[in-house]
């Protein structure tokens, strides 16, 4: 194998006596892809800041063509020819593509003005050698999240890149869109650049790295070319168990119960296809096809947050003028799929945002008991291990994984008898979703119906007892028992592709 | 122990619990310094003249406070002000029947203010600008330009007038405020006015009755705004067409100085009456230190800024 172009050699990092990163070997070498995973807090994302002049090491240094190289600050890793896309996106909405792609570097004329002619031409030429398709000119606030993405990445890659760092750069995008990065990628991969891919998305990792190294608590647990690799190992090397283990055993359909959710040629509105469906109690429906496919608008119908035209019975009894609260009256709870938008209280606390559904629950309708809330609070802080200090902090100052726990804790608060779930797991770590997967079992156990959507297919697979597939707003296919498989959704999602297809953002 | 009053670090509760304090530390230290430089400050005849003065006031910031805790604006209050007690004064005799009329005419106009913020859809802005003018030109029409001035003695009383000492307007206000306090703070429909302005599409999703929510902030805003109205013309002795003018913007100052957030989910009852106080302290001290009264100005412009700088601050640590 080549020399690696960039390198991190007996890396070791300490907060104060805390032991992030213990003694890591890790190598990115040209025209590789390699992957970082881990579960969250197992020191990704401090590798990452440590190769990049972000974090100064504790022990250990990095090498640069293997020449040891201290970075005073990002900027000189920059200048080295090492380009990262963050998590989280530094354009500005206001400015165009080309203005965004080049910000800070603008081409100047004599009189030092920005050239604005050079600037388009520029940014016209990285665009298309990415093989991106946008106009320098529109401003960034008119694109999509994934166009945005693009830019991001043009951006990092202006000045000759030789490495290209990615972290997390799918969380926000449709799989047509991440099967475009994916082109890209591969050909940067193919001109020689060094990729360093931080997911924790195993389907997306086995398609587009050759490499794969394992972090968890701060060691390495494996590495190696991707080829020697499954889905099991992987996990088996960020958890210490196997996938298996994961997911707690199926009951089965449920045939005999009168069903609770019944849905007879609902059509979303923007739709042309209409759907049925009956939801049984005991059992977990999976509603997969691809990001587009109208899974979360069916859901958002029934909940009420959108037009359908059709009907939704609930336990046989039509269902009018649904809304989200006569929903949660009478027992239908949903989990929302973009927890920013509308699954937070950013502000508040963990107990408030814990509570926000269940007010005036208690014996007084009108008076609040903070205490109450509190107590009922952390006993769900408790159950699904969640990292916060005190219940009364902003819960915007917990990780991703850690809210939807919370969230999670405040569907259930309300008792549902039917559980619709858009993306139940996003940004949990694999432990925390083990213990979600043993929560909706047992109360489906207990009588609960569940609609779970998800993009994550071996969750679909791992969880559902029945799996609908959805295209272009109708069900295309049922699945069973053992031909629920990730090769079997993915024939009947995919097929005809483009038909009528759209991202799930506009 | 102290750590404990302040309600804990990193907690909401604590924040705001310090933000009370460093608002109640701001007025003693002006008060102090007043004192120092005119020791005819701090009597108990000038604090009481405060007091009453900032009454009015103190009934419309909670209302305009808890109408920007909701994301909106209510550029109506001084409006409903005026129009709820020349129209009802005007109309009828009796002081009870008048003072009932004014309460229903500022639920009535906050109620139209919150049905068009919430169901058309109206940028709270253009919504109370509109009513603002609709209701300046009724009282125009009705008062012809020149209303009667006559009060009943009732009103005179219920503004200036003392329970053993105790002025009446202080002890309605220190009531009201309780209530508004416990709503906001401990009661159902309070939290859901908070979770509301933190975060609307959620509040939706959350089952909360978002219409009402918003309907209900502008109605309490808009009987506040009549209940203050009743006392300052009271206070002052004449009904005018102009009463209360300039305190739909001194009340808007006063509750983001007293913490509430223009984008929505924070604010206070305690510190939107401390701010009140705080800026009717400032207005009398600018009178006391014999300065002209166009410092009043510069001494609410400065304090907005110092405010806003303030917050901006704490939300980025």
């Amino acid at each position: 194998m080549a020399d690696p172009v960039l390198a991190a050699r007996g890396m070791t990092k300490l907060f104060g006596s805390n032991e992030v990163l213990r003694n890591i070997d890790f190598e990115v070498i040209a025209g590789r892809n390699i992957a970082l995973c881990g579960e969250n807090g197992a020191g990704k994302s401090t590798l990452i800041k440590l190769m990049t002049g972000i974090y100064t090491p504790s022990a250990g240094h990095v090498l640069l063509d293997g020449e040891p190289v201290i970075f005073a600050g990002p900027k000189e890793a920059i200048a080295a020819g090492i380009a990262v896309v963050h998590q989280e996106f530094s354009t500005i909405s206001a400015l165009t593509v080309a203005e965004n792609v080049f910000l800070e570097k603008e081409p100047r004329d004599r009189l030092g003005l920005v050239d604005r002619r050079r600037l388009r031409r520029d940014c016209a030429d990285l665009l298309q050698q990415l093989g991106i398709d946008l106009d320098p000119d529109t401003p960034l606030e008119r694109l999509s999240v994934a166009e945005a993405q693009m830019v991001e990445i043009a951006k990092a890659l202006r000045s000759r890149a030789r490495v290209l760092i990615l972290d997390e750069p799918t969380a926000v995008l449709s799989h047509r869109e991440i099967d475009h990065l994916f082109r890209i990628l591969r050909d940067l991969r193919n001109q020689g650049m060094g990729l360093v891919y931080v997911s924790h998305r195993l389907d997306e990792i086995f398609e587009v790295c050759t490499d794969i190294c394992v972090l968890k608590d701060g060691d390495v647990t494996s590495a190696g070319p991707i080829e020697d690799y499954d889905h099991d190992r992987v996990v088996a090397a960020m958890v210490g168990r196997r996938l298996g283990e994961l997911f707690p055993p199926k009951s089965g359909p449920a045939t005999g119960a009168a069903p609770v959710l019944s849905l007879r040629d609902l059509k979303v509105e923007g739709s042309a296809a209409s759907v049925d469906l009956d939801l049984r109690p005991g059992e977990i429906v999976g509603l997969s096809g691809l990001v587009g496919s109208g899974r979360t608008e069916l859901a958002l119908a029934i909940f009420g947050a959108a037009r359908g035209a059709g009907t939704v019975a609930l336990s046989g009894a039509n269902y009018r003028k649904r809304t989200p609260g006569r929903s949660l009256a009478g027992g239908l709870a949903m989990l929302t799929e973009d927890r920013k938008a509308n699954g937070l209280f950013p502000d508040a606390s963990v107990a408030w945002n814990f509570a926000a559904s269940t007010l005036g629950k208690g014996a007084r309708a009108l008076a609040l008991s903070p205490r109450d809330e509190e107590e009922r609070s952390r006993s769900v802080v408790e159950r699904f291990s969640v990292v916060v200090d005190h219940v009364g902090q902003p819960i915007s100052a917990l990780s991703g994984g850690n809210q939807q726990k919370v969230l999670i804790g405040r569907l259930l608060e309300n008792a549902p008898k039917i559980l619709l779930l858009d993306e139940p797991t996003r940004g949990v770590d694999v432990a925390t979703k083990a213990e979600i997967y043993r929560t909706l079992r047992r109360l489906a156990r207990d009588g609960v119906a569940i609609l779970v959507i998800s993009s994550e297919l071996i969750e679909v697979v791992g969880l559902c007892d029945r799996v609908h597939v959805m295209r272009d707003g109708a069900f295309v296919a049922e699945l069973l028992g053992d031909a629920i498989t990730e090769d079997g959704i993915m024939a009947v999602a995919a097929a005809a592709t483009g038909g009528g297809m759209r991202p799930s953002h506009d | 122990m102290i750590a404990q009053l302040l309600g804990g670090k990193g907690t909401v509760r604590g924040r705001k619990t310090r933000e009370i304090l460093l608002l109640l530390g701001f007025l003693i230290v002006i008060w102090a310094v007043t004192t120092v430089l005119s020791p005819r400050f701090l009597s108990v005849k000038n604090i009481t003249d405060i007091l009453i003065q900032a009454a009015p006031l103190g009934f419309v910031v909670i209302g305009q406070m808890i109408v920007i805790v909701v994301r909106g604006l209510d550029l109506s209050v001084a409006s409903i002000m005026a129009t709820a007690a020349v129209l009802s004064i005007g109309v009828f005799d009796n002081t009870a029947t008048a003072f009932v009329a004014a309460l229903l005419l500022g639920a009535l106009v906050g109620g139209v203010n919150g049905y068009l913020v919430s169901y058309r859809r109206v940028t709270p802005f253009l919504a109370t600008l509109a009513t603002m003018i609709v209701l300046q030109g009724i009282r125009f029409a009705y008062t012809k330009g020149a209303p009667s001035g006559s009060l009943p003695d009732a009103f005179r009383f219920l503004a200036t007038g003392d329970i053993g000492g105790v002025p009446v307007v202080l002890i309605v206000l220190i009531g009201v405020g309780f209530v508004a306090h416990w709503m906001l703070e401990r009661s159902v429909p309070g939290r859901q006015l908070l979770l509301y302005g933190d975060n609307p599409e959620t509040a939706y999703m959350a089952g909360l009755p978002v219409k009402r929510i918003v309907i209900s902030a502008y109605v309490i805003s808009g009987v506040l705004a009549a209940i203050a109205g009743l006392f300052l013309v009271g206070y002052v002795g004449i009904v005018d067409n102009w009463t209360g003018q300039g305190y739909e913007l001194d009340s808007i100052a006063a509750a983001v100085i007293g913490g509430a957030s223009l984008r929505g989910g924070k604010g206070s009852v305690i510190g939107a009456l401390l701010a009140a106080l705080i800026l009717v302290s400032l207005f009398n001290i600018v009178v006391i230190l014999g300065l002209s009264i166009e410092f009043q100005m510069v001494v609410k412009g400065v304090l907005i800024l110092l405010a806003a700088t303030v917050y901006i601050r704490r939300t980025r640590e």
